[in-house]
């Protein structure tokens, strides 16, 4: 049977796969194999929370955004009582689109191909023709837009997933809720996105995802460029005339489905003092000793499909602005994935720094940032020739500082390994990717 | 020829040598065509209902100004700018130039946009398409670029944008 074949396919790549996670090797054949990103897409996708959108795009009753999942598309949507709702974008009747626009307002949906009407509940409440097409009887064809089987948010980035069993969201994110609030729960206002930039990709999902969770190593040689003409503030990173990394600069972390790379000291130092003070007063004491003892979450990954990352911009002449930027990632195949990035700024900020801080990732990281050009380059290429039976035969190597013991001194969940020369992070994705896999996939 | 036959043919040949110096990578000689207070600047178009008046966010894929541009290009220089080595082709097709506003000492001109990217082996082309609104100011005699506007026609950036436009 065609599809067992498949399945059994995939499973043969799985097995090389963890056959390799104790020596810290990942086969180059997983970053393009057809049959594994199958396997990927039900099991992993489809089964565990897929972040969609942050709810302050959605600010006022009846703004909606729509967001691709898979191959489906949910619409976001905050209804008359403010509450956001995750509905499927396809009309209970013959199934046509009922949003065909990206984001808008909307106290009504209404499908283009019969008129059948939906308040931004998701409730079907027009029909035309309805007594004499249908009497009494709608349940033949449905009486709502159907919702997310589950949805749940956390610091208000919006999660679905199409698994009814899925474990509650703060479960799943665990841990590393710790260190997520670094970026998206340390204002008492709450964090606003802004964007997000669209781009569509020839790499693989998963070669984004090792590096951002945590390879710190890359900076001081794909960076080069950017930070030897003063773009991005250095200080506590790399620096010097060979542009030189400082092992000691930071620790790779790792918590429940998260990875995340400290840099020594508070990496927002430059942002205005009310900003400053929301941040006192939002993390924790235990947070704040984080960043004595290991510095601020930076580059960071969630699996399967945030990323985040908490930088330092030179946008004018001396200059520093930290900001933050997140990502999420949406697979088209093994060799292609749709990208939105956002700017994330607290909501509550002075204007002028809220647009500082979007000017500093708009000229360092998405479309044409100066560091996404650079890794972009690395993300293609380490796709591009990953196919084949060469790259079956292939490992790539994730084994740095393999045996390296985790410091237990270090307040917080999970796993801090107190250098930035360790690929941890990378190995601790692949061990929940296999996990996350296998789980489902008995 | 009318006055303004000679302007329009002034801003017709700065946009299309403005065009050239970027594709045959004459950068320098390129910035030499802004003003120093220039922005530039590629919003984000959304798919938007037509009664919209915006379908553009706040946010763009580009947001320079004479600063940013000059580091972009100060990048280029140096030995480490792997996006752009090898670098990737570029063709600039800019047509339906017209002079929309004359003012003291600017024109607020509109031009089109089909930019033709070609990379690595590549056999395809990666296609944008989009109008500009332009601020052209005269300095000195000469016109410079003091706004660029680049409204693109897609959603999606198929490529790094590591190029100009």
């Amino acid at each position: 049977m065609g599809a067992s074949r498949t399945e059994d396919a995939g499973q043969a790549v799985l097995d090389r796969i963890r056959d390799g996670l104790d020596r810290g090797e990942l086969p180059a054949d997983a970053l393009t194999d057809e049959t594994l990103f199958d396997l990927e897409m039900e099991h992993l996708f489809e089964d565990q929370w897929v972040f969609l959108a942050h709810e302050s795009e959605i600010p006022d009753p009846g703004d909606y955004v729509v967001r691709s999942y898979l191959e489906e598309e949910f619409i976001v949507i905050r209804d008359e009582s403010g509450t956001v709702r995750v509905l499927e974008n396809a009309c209970c009747h013959q199934g046509m689109e009922v949003c065909r626009t990206e984001r808008g307002n909307a106290s009504h949906l209404r499908c283009t191909y019969h008129g059948w009407t939906y308040d931004n509940t998701g409730d079907l409440v027009g029909v035309p023709f309805r007594e004499q097409a249908y009497g009494d009887d709608l349940d033949r064809v449905g009486r709502q837009l159907s919702p997310a089987p589950r949805q749940a948010s956390y610091n208000g980035l919006v999660f679905a997933s199409l698994n009814p069993e899925v474990e509650p969201l703060e479960d799943y994110l665990g841990d590393y809720r710790f260190y997520l609030d670094f970026f998206t729960g340390r204002s008492p206002a709450g964090m606003e996105f802004v964007g997000p930039q669209r781009r569509v990709l020839d790499f693989n999902w998963k070669a984004v995802m090792i590096n951002a969770f945590g390879d710190f190593y890359h900076s001081m040689v794909t960076h080069r460029s950017a930070s030897e003409v003063g773009a991005v503030d250095t200080t506590n990173a790399y620096g010097g005339e060979e542009n030189r990394i400082d092992p000691e600069i930071g620790y790779h972390i790792n918590a429940g489905p998260g990875g995340t790379i400290t840099r020594e000291g508070y990496l927002f130092e430059g942002a205005p003092e009310a900003v400053k003070a929301g941040h006192r007063e939002t993390l924790s004491d235990e947070q704040w000793a984080l960043v004595d003892v290991a510095g601020t979450p930076g580059a960071s990954g969630i699996l399967p499909n945030v990323t985040i990352n908490n930088s330092i911009g030179v946008p004018g002449p001396e200059e520093s602005v930290p900001f933050t930027y997140a990502r999420k990632l949406r697979p088209l195949g093994p060799r292609q994935t749709e990208v939105l990035t956002w700017n994330v700024v607290e909501a509550d900020a002075p204007e002028d720094y809220k647009e500082r801080t979007r000017e500093a990732f708009v000229f360092l990281f998405g479309t044409s940032g100066l560091y996404t050009q650079d890794d972009t380059v690395n993300w293609q290429s380490i796709t591009r020739v990953s196919g084949g039976g060469m790259a079956e035969r292939r490992q790539l190597k994730y084994n740095m500082a393999l045996e390296a013991d985790p410091d237990p001194d270090v307040v917080g969940p999970g796993r801090a390994y107190p250098t930035v020369l360790t690929e941890a992070n990378p190995r601790h994705f692949l061990a929940k990717y296999v996990e996350s896999l296998e789980e489902a996939t008995p | 020829m009318t006055d303004a036959d000679g302007v329009y043919r002034e801003v017709r040949s700065f946009l299309l040598r403005e065009a050239r110096l970027v594709d045959d990578r004459e950068f320098e000689a390129w910035l030499d065509c802004m003003t120093e207070d220039v922005t530039y600047e590629i919003p984000i178009r959304t798919v938007r209902d037509r009664d919209v008046d915006e379908p553009f966010l706040e946010m763009g894929h580009v947001e320079d100004d004479r600063y940013r541009l000059e580091k972009r290009l100060e990048r280029l220089r140096t030995d480490y700018a792997w996006s752009d080595n090898p670098p990737s082709r570029t063709r600039h097709f800019v047509s339906n130039i017209e002079i929309d506003a004359v003012h003291d000492d600017e024109l607020d001109v509109i031009s089109y946009l089909l930019l033709a990217r070609a990379a690595g082996d590549d056999p395809g082309t990666d296609l944008l398409s989009g109008k500009r609104e332009d601020v052209l100011r005269r300095v000195d005699g000469d016109l410079k670029l003091a706004e660029r506007r680049l409204l693109l026609d897609q959603t999606a950036i198929p490529f790094s944008m590591d190029v100009f436009v």
